[in-house]
């Protein structure tokens, strides 16, 4: 290459001589007319290289080679899901909201009582408080946050006891909001004749039984009197199916509105509230009857004594909850009422 | 290395090999080493997104304990894609649903490097490339989501689009060739026209011009060529013009040398004419003497009649005329012309006997003009006493007849000069330099040759050969000798007052 650069530099007509490796081809490069030799050579350097480089890429550049082969032969049975070790603890949450948002507020407080139990916990979600409550009456859950509906409807058929209950706003109460879009204009329950309606799940209190009463009270069907009702299994669900105008109304834990409407406004800016029920007992926690009985003790303490920890301070803060106090069952005696009223007048559900 | 001739349809498929070739390779690099990777970057996109969305609808099921619902996604997702395999596992990687028959393939069971986190490979299973994907649900707190998706269409993809491409190279090759060669010649068409125009050019010919065909190089190439020879012949025409003319001038120049000569020839018999006339008119009744005198004016008057001739006869400007030239004729007219400036010069000019007998064939004065000049030419390098020889023999059908002299010769490297016009080794004014250029055209032209040749007197020696004039052969001929030499002397270069 150094020989042609030098002679093509000499300047003038002059041809460098082509060495005996390029042979033909360069001699036919030399005679393209007014190509310059340097040109030329380089031209064919050049094509020499993406020749051998695409040699290269088609024979050896498959990336088959280069891969790690997996071996589906060896096989192993699957393994039946049985849990290595034995809980200490079940815990059982009814889905008040989103499973996966449950599951986030409430798995810091099953660690949290791992801790104090010394043992492993777990945490059970289950999309209907009717699951809820058969676990609990099979035994195949120890301790259950669930609705005040469900809470009542558990003490007619089995053996629970009131572990704790909340405290929200320094009330261990809570209420049920009739919610609307805004745009409709109406003003108390009555003015949703003809709308279609949200429940959540057909054992809660503020979702089902309250405007069930409100409606026997009217001596209503929701059938007729709605133009169309569907179950959306949770609070949260409930609002947005109104928000984005799948529904027109619905009955929703007020808790979970308020909360709703302090900390993501939007989600909530074309709703009212219609109606307000007075107010219910709160969802409690409830333990059943066969639970070890120092254990049972050693879970209530840690409830009501949640506030005080340090750690318990922020679960507190992912329930939304102000602290644990021992709560009292006779005040869900009322609800028990109206609920027993509601089965009485429209059929209990399954 | 020997020179190889490429011709231009040759070199443009050359050309265009190279070019698909070089094309073709540069695409080949592109589709295996760009586009393939491209492609596996986007397929890994796709298939990461189908898993991420998967998981997303595995978290509920999960959640609360839903084993049969996650079984229903999984079995959802495989009939929609080309999903090779699907695992799900909790979170203590027990497996909740997979989509093999018996048993899960123990390799799948083990996490990769960072289980937290979502990853995929490419692995090979049973000849086919898969992409193996590690999808944690719920940062993992669930579980974890396995699936393998087919992306052997890729390199299928590839491989197909690597022999269309190789097809459209061959196909272009041939087609190309095809046309490159069918244009080389469509090129190189009125370039042969122009070739051959040029190979069949002759000067003394009527120029044809080249038809120019072609709007381009080439047909500006044409007309230029056209231009070159026009000029060419034009050029060569004036020469052969000037080339006659010299003739001429170099006649006129050499008549003017010959002037004093002649003036001197005319002279001295008007002188004895006067001469005689004086004597008459002194003495008019003397009858004898005045018939004596009168003799003697009448051979007076012929010989300026002679002279006077000779000298129109070579200022004549005449065409060509061939006839039967008798050598001693002409070799005696000349020497007459030069008789004057001979005696001057001291010069004897001899004319040898062999020259009878002999007949050639051509124009009179044009030799007799030829052979003036090479008498001046060997006068004026003579010193005084030197001798100019004329004679001639018989070579095979020609009459060669040669001028020697013993002067001083022609150096060697003067030799091949001395045939150029206006070489000449004499003063201004003295001669031309014309003269023996011209003397060997005409002798051409009358299809003879002039030549120099090795001095017999040991001078110059100056030899013109012509065809012979058959039908004035005589028997005396014959008998000539070869060899050049002296002959007997027949008349001495001596202007007499008549003889």
């Amino acid at each position: 290459m150094y020989q042609w650069r030098v002679a093509a530099q000499g300047g003038g007509p002059s041809r460098p001589a082509c060495s005996r490796a390029t042979g033909v081809a360069c001699e036919v490069v030399r005679y393209s007319g007014g190509m310059s030799t340097r040109c030329a050579w380089t031209l064919l350097e050049a094509a020499r290289g993406m020749l051998a480089l695409a040699a290269l890429a088609v024979a050896g550049g498959c990336p088959d080679h280069a891969l790690p082969v997996v071996d589906l032969g060896e096989t192993v049975a699957s393994a039946s899901p049985h849990a290595a070790s034995v809980p200490v603890l079940r815990l059982a949450v009814g889905a008040m909201t989103s499973p996966e948002a449950t599951f986030t507020s409430y798995i810091d407080l099953m660690h949290l009582l791992e801790v104090q139990l010394g043992g492993s916990a777990t945490l059970v979600l289950r999309r209907s408080y009717g699951e809820i409550n058969a676990l609990l009456l099979r035994g195949e859950v120890d301790v259950a946050f669930i609705c005040s509906g469900a809470y009542v409807k558990l003490v007619d058929e089995g053996d629970v006891e009131l572990l704790a209950v909340p405290l929200v706003d320094g009330r261990p109460h809570y209420r049920s909001d009739i919610i609307a879009r805004r745009e409709r204009g109406a003003r108390d329950f009555a003015e949703l004749r003809g709308l279609r309606f949200a429940f959540t799940d057909p054992l809660s209190n503020t979702g089902r039984y309250y405007p069930m009463h409100l409606l026997q009270q009217m001596s209503e069907q929701p059938a007729t009197f709605f133009s169309a009702v569907v179950f959306t299994g949770g609070h949260d669900t409930s609002i947005a199916a109104v928000q984005d105008g799948l529904v027109d109304a619905a009955a929703v834990d007020s808790l979970i509105f308020d909360h709703l409407q302090r900390t993501n406004p939007e989600r909530v800016r074309d709703l009212w509230v219609v109606q307000h029920s007075p107010d219910f007992p709160i969802p409690p926690v409830v333990v059943r009857a066969g639970f070890d009985a120092l254990l049972k003790q050693r879970v209530r303490e840690t409830l009501l004594a949640l506030h005080t920890l340090e750690r318990g301070q922020g679960v507190l803060r992912e329930l939304h909850v102000d602290r644990f106090v021992q709560g009292d069952a006779a005040d869900y005696l009322a609800l028990q009422q109206m609920i027993r009223d509601v089965d009485r007048a429209f059929g209990a559900p399954r | 290395m020997p020179r190889l001739r490429v011709p231009i349809a040759t070199q443009l498929v050359a050309v265009l090999v190279a070019g698909v070739l070089l094309f073709a390779s540069m695409h080949l690099v592109v589709l295996r080493l760009l586009i393939t990777p491209v492609l596996h970057g986007v397929a890994e996109q796709r298939s990461q997104g189908l898993a991420r969305m998967l998981a997303a609808t595995l978290v509920e099921p999960l959640l609360v304990d839903d084993a049969l619902e996650v079984r229903q996604q999984l079995r959802r997702a495989l009939e929609q894609r080309d999903l090779h395999y699907g695992l799900v596992l909790d979170h203590e990687r027990r497996v909740v649903a997979t989509t093999f028959d018996r048993g899960v393939p123990l390799a799948l069971l083990q996490a990769p490097a960072s289980p937290a986190r979502e990853s995929s490979r490419l692995v090979q299973i049973g000849g086919d490339v898969v992409r193996d994907i590690w999808m944690p649900i719920a940062a993992g707190r669930l579980g974890v989501l396995r699936l393998g998706v087919d992306e052997d269409q890729i390199e299928r993809a590839i491989a197909t689009a690597s022999r269309w491409l190789l097809l459209m190279v061959a196909a272009f090759l041939l087609v190309g060739s095809v046309a490159a060669v069918t244009y080389g010649r469509h090129l190189t068409r009125p370039l042969l026209a122009v070739l051959d125009g040029l190979r069949r050019f002759r000067l003394d010919q009527p120029a044809v011009p080249l038809p120019v065909t072609r709007h381009d190089e080439v047909g500006d190439l044409t007309r230029a060529v056209n231009d070159v020879l026009a000029r060419l012949k034009l050029g060569h025409d004036e020469l052969a013009a000037a080339q006659a003319s010299l003739g001429e001038t170099e006649k006129l120049a050499s008549i003017g040398l010959l002037a004093a000569g002649v003036a001197h020839d005319i002279n001295n018999p008007l002188a004895g004419m006067r001469n005689a006339l004086q004597r008459i008119r002194a003495a008019p009744t003397h009858v004898e003497q005045t018939a004596a005198y009168v003799e003697m004016m009448l051979d007076a008057t012929q010989h300026i009649e002679q002279v006077v001739r000779a000298l129109l006869d070579m200022a004549r400007r005449a065409p060509v005329q061939r006839a039967g030239v008798e050598v001693v004729a002409v070799a005696e007219r000349a020497r007459r012309l030069c008789a004057h400036r001979a005696e001057r010069g001291g010069v004897e000019l001899i004319l040898a006997s062999g020259l009878e007998g002999y007949w050639l064939w051509g124009d009179g004065n044009r030799v007799v003009q030829v052979l003036v000049n090479l008498m001046l030419n060997a006068i004026d390098v003579l010193p005084q006493g030197g001798h100019v020889l004329v004679t001639a023999r018989q070579v095979g059908d020609r009459v060669e007849v040669c001028v020697d002299d013993d002067g001083p010769g022609i150096p060697e490297p003067m030799r091949a000069r001395v045939l150029e016009p206006f070489f000449t080794t004499k003063h201004a004014g003295q001669g031309t330099g014309l003269g023996l250029p011209v003397s060997k055209m005409l002798i051409e032209e009358m299809g003879g040759t002039l030549q120099l040749e090795q001095a017999a007197l040991g001078g110059t020696r100056v030899c013109l050969q012509l065809p012979r004039s058959e039908q004035h052969a005589t028997a005396a001929t014959a008998t000539q000798d070869q060899t050049g030499g002296a002959a007997a002397v027949v008349s001495t270069g001596e202007p007499a007052s008549g003889s």
